[in-house]
């Protein structure tokens, strides 16, 4: 009897040893996440459509239909600031919302809030919150 | 029968000239290129890196709920995906292959230091790698093969293999 208790207390404090690894390597992996992103930053600019702007520098109110258009199809979006500064905007895992809010704002000035990134010589922000603010 | 001629040459030489305007608009794309790479999902490789087979259920998800396609290639340079204007289905097919190594062809342009290709045609032409090669000192530095930072001359070292 007490070397079955001695096994079962045995393979519970196993158990609880490699569920702390477990913790701790989640732990470690957010802690490496959060490093390589910035906090988030709200940014102003106009919201482009990447295939017209990249492809023949199309933007502005001229261009607002047919950058709506690709958009709303799945073009990716930058926003593209008044510095020159081109920023990929991605969607939050979390919450869809804000960047499908972005696409009906298509060629206008907004401000974009959200988690900055920077890879590869791509800048991009998470679009957490967007709003329109006069030019 | 001057003033007609004269008409006519008149709208000749501004037709030139309209065309040409068009074709200096044109003129900032590329030629069309092939080139091999791995199609990431933007959001999950800028943010933290992430690609790879370990990562495509995630990207799969992503790049099908409208999560903008990058190409990495195995120098490191990083083209985001744009969509043809003539025909989007090329560009759909990019996004059933996530996180695989493809052939993407089409032109390529660059403005405000982003560089991107323009999806005419997708290919699988590879295996999918799972390791990618980053700086121990500057994370913004991957690739999908070995090599040294540019920014701090250190050995990259695998992650994710």
């Amino acid at each position: 009897m007490r070397k079955r208790m001695g096994t079962v207390i045995g393979l519970a404090m196993l158990l609880a040893l490699a569920g702390q690894g477990f913790a701790h390597e989640d732990e470690h992996n957010e802690k490496m996440a959060a490093a390589e992103k910035e906090a988030d930053v709200s940014i102003q600019g106009e919201i482009v459509d990447m295939g017209c702007y990249l492809g023949h520098g199309a933007r502005g109110a001229e261009h607002q239909s047919c950058a709506l258009k690709c958009v709303r199809g799945g073009m990716p979006m930058g926003l593209l600031t008044d510095d020159g500064t081109l920023y990929l905007l991605t969607m939050s895992h979390t919450d869809a919302d804000p960047f499908n809010a972005a696409k009906e704002l298509a060629a206008e000035t907004v401000v974009v809030t959200g988690p900055k990134s920077e890879r590869n010589g791509i800048q991009s922000i998470e679009v957490e919150a967007v709003k329109k603010v006069a030019k | 029968m001057k003033l007609l001629t004269g008409t006519v040459i008149g709208l000749a030489m501004l037709l030139s000239f309209t065309g040409r305007g068009f074709a200096d608009e044109k003129g900032h794309e590329e030629a069309a290129v092939s080139m091999q790479g791995e199609i990431v999902d933007m959001g999950c490789y800028l943010g933290h890196g992430a690609r790879g087979a370990e990562h495509q259920s995630c990207a799969l998800k992503c790049v099908r709920g409208g999560m903008p396609m990058g190409l990495l290639t195995d120098d490191g340079a990083l083209y985001v995906l744009t969509m043809s204007h003539s025909d989007a289905d090329p560009f759909n097919a990019a996004k059933e292959l996530a996180a695989e190594i493809v052939t993407v062809t089409g032109p390529t342009s660059e403005r405000n230091g982003i560089r991107s290709i323009e999806v005419t045609a997708v290919k699988k032409t590879g295996e999918k790698s799972a390791a990618i090669y980053v700086c121990p000192m500057h994370p913004e530095v991957a690739q999908a093969t070995p090599g040294t930072c540019p920014k701090c001359k250190m050995d990259l070292v695998a992650k994710g293999k």
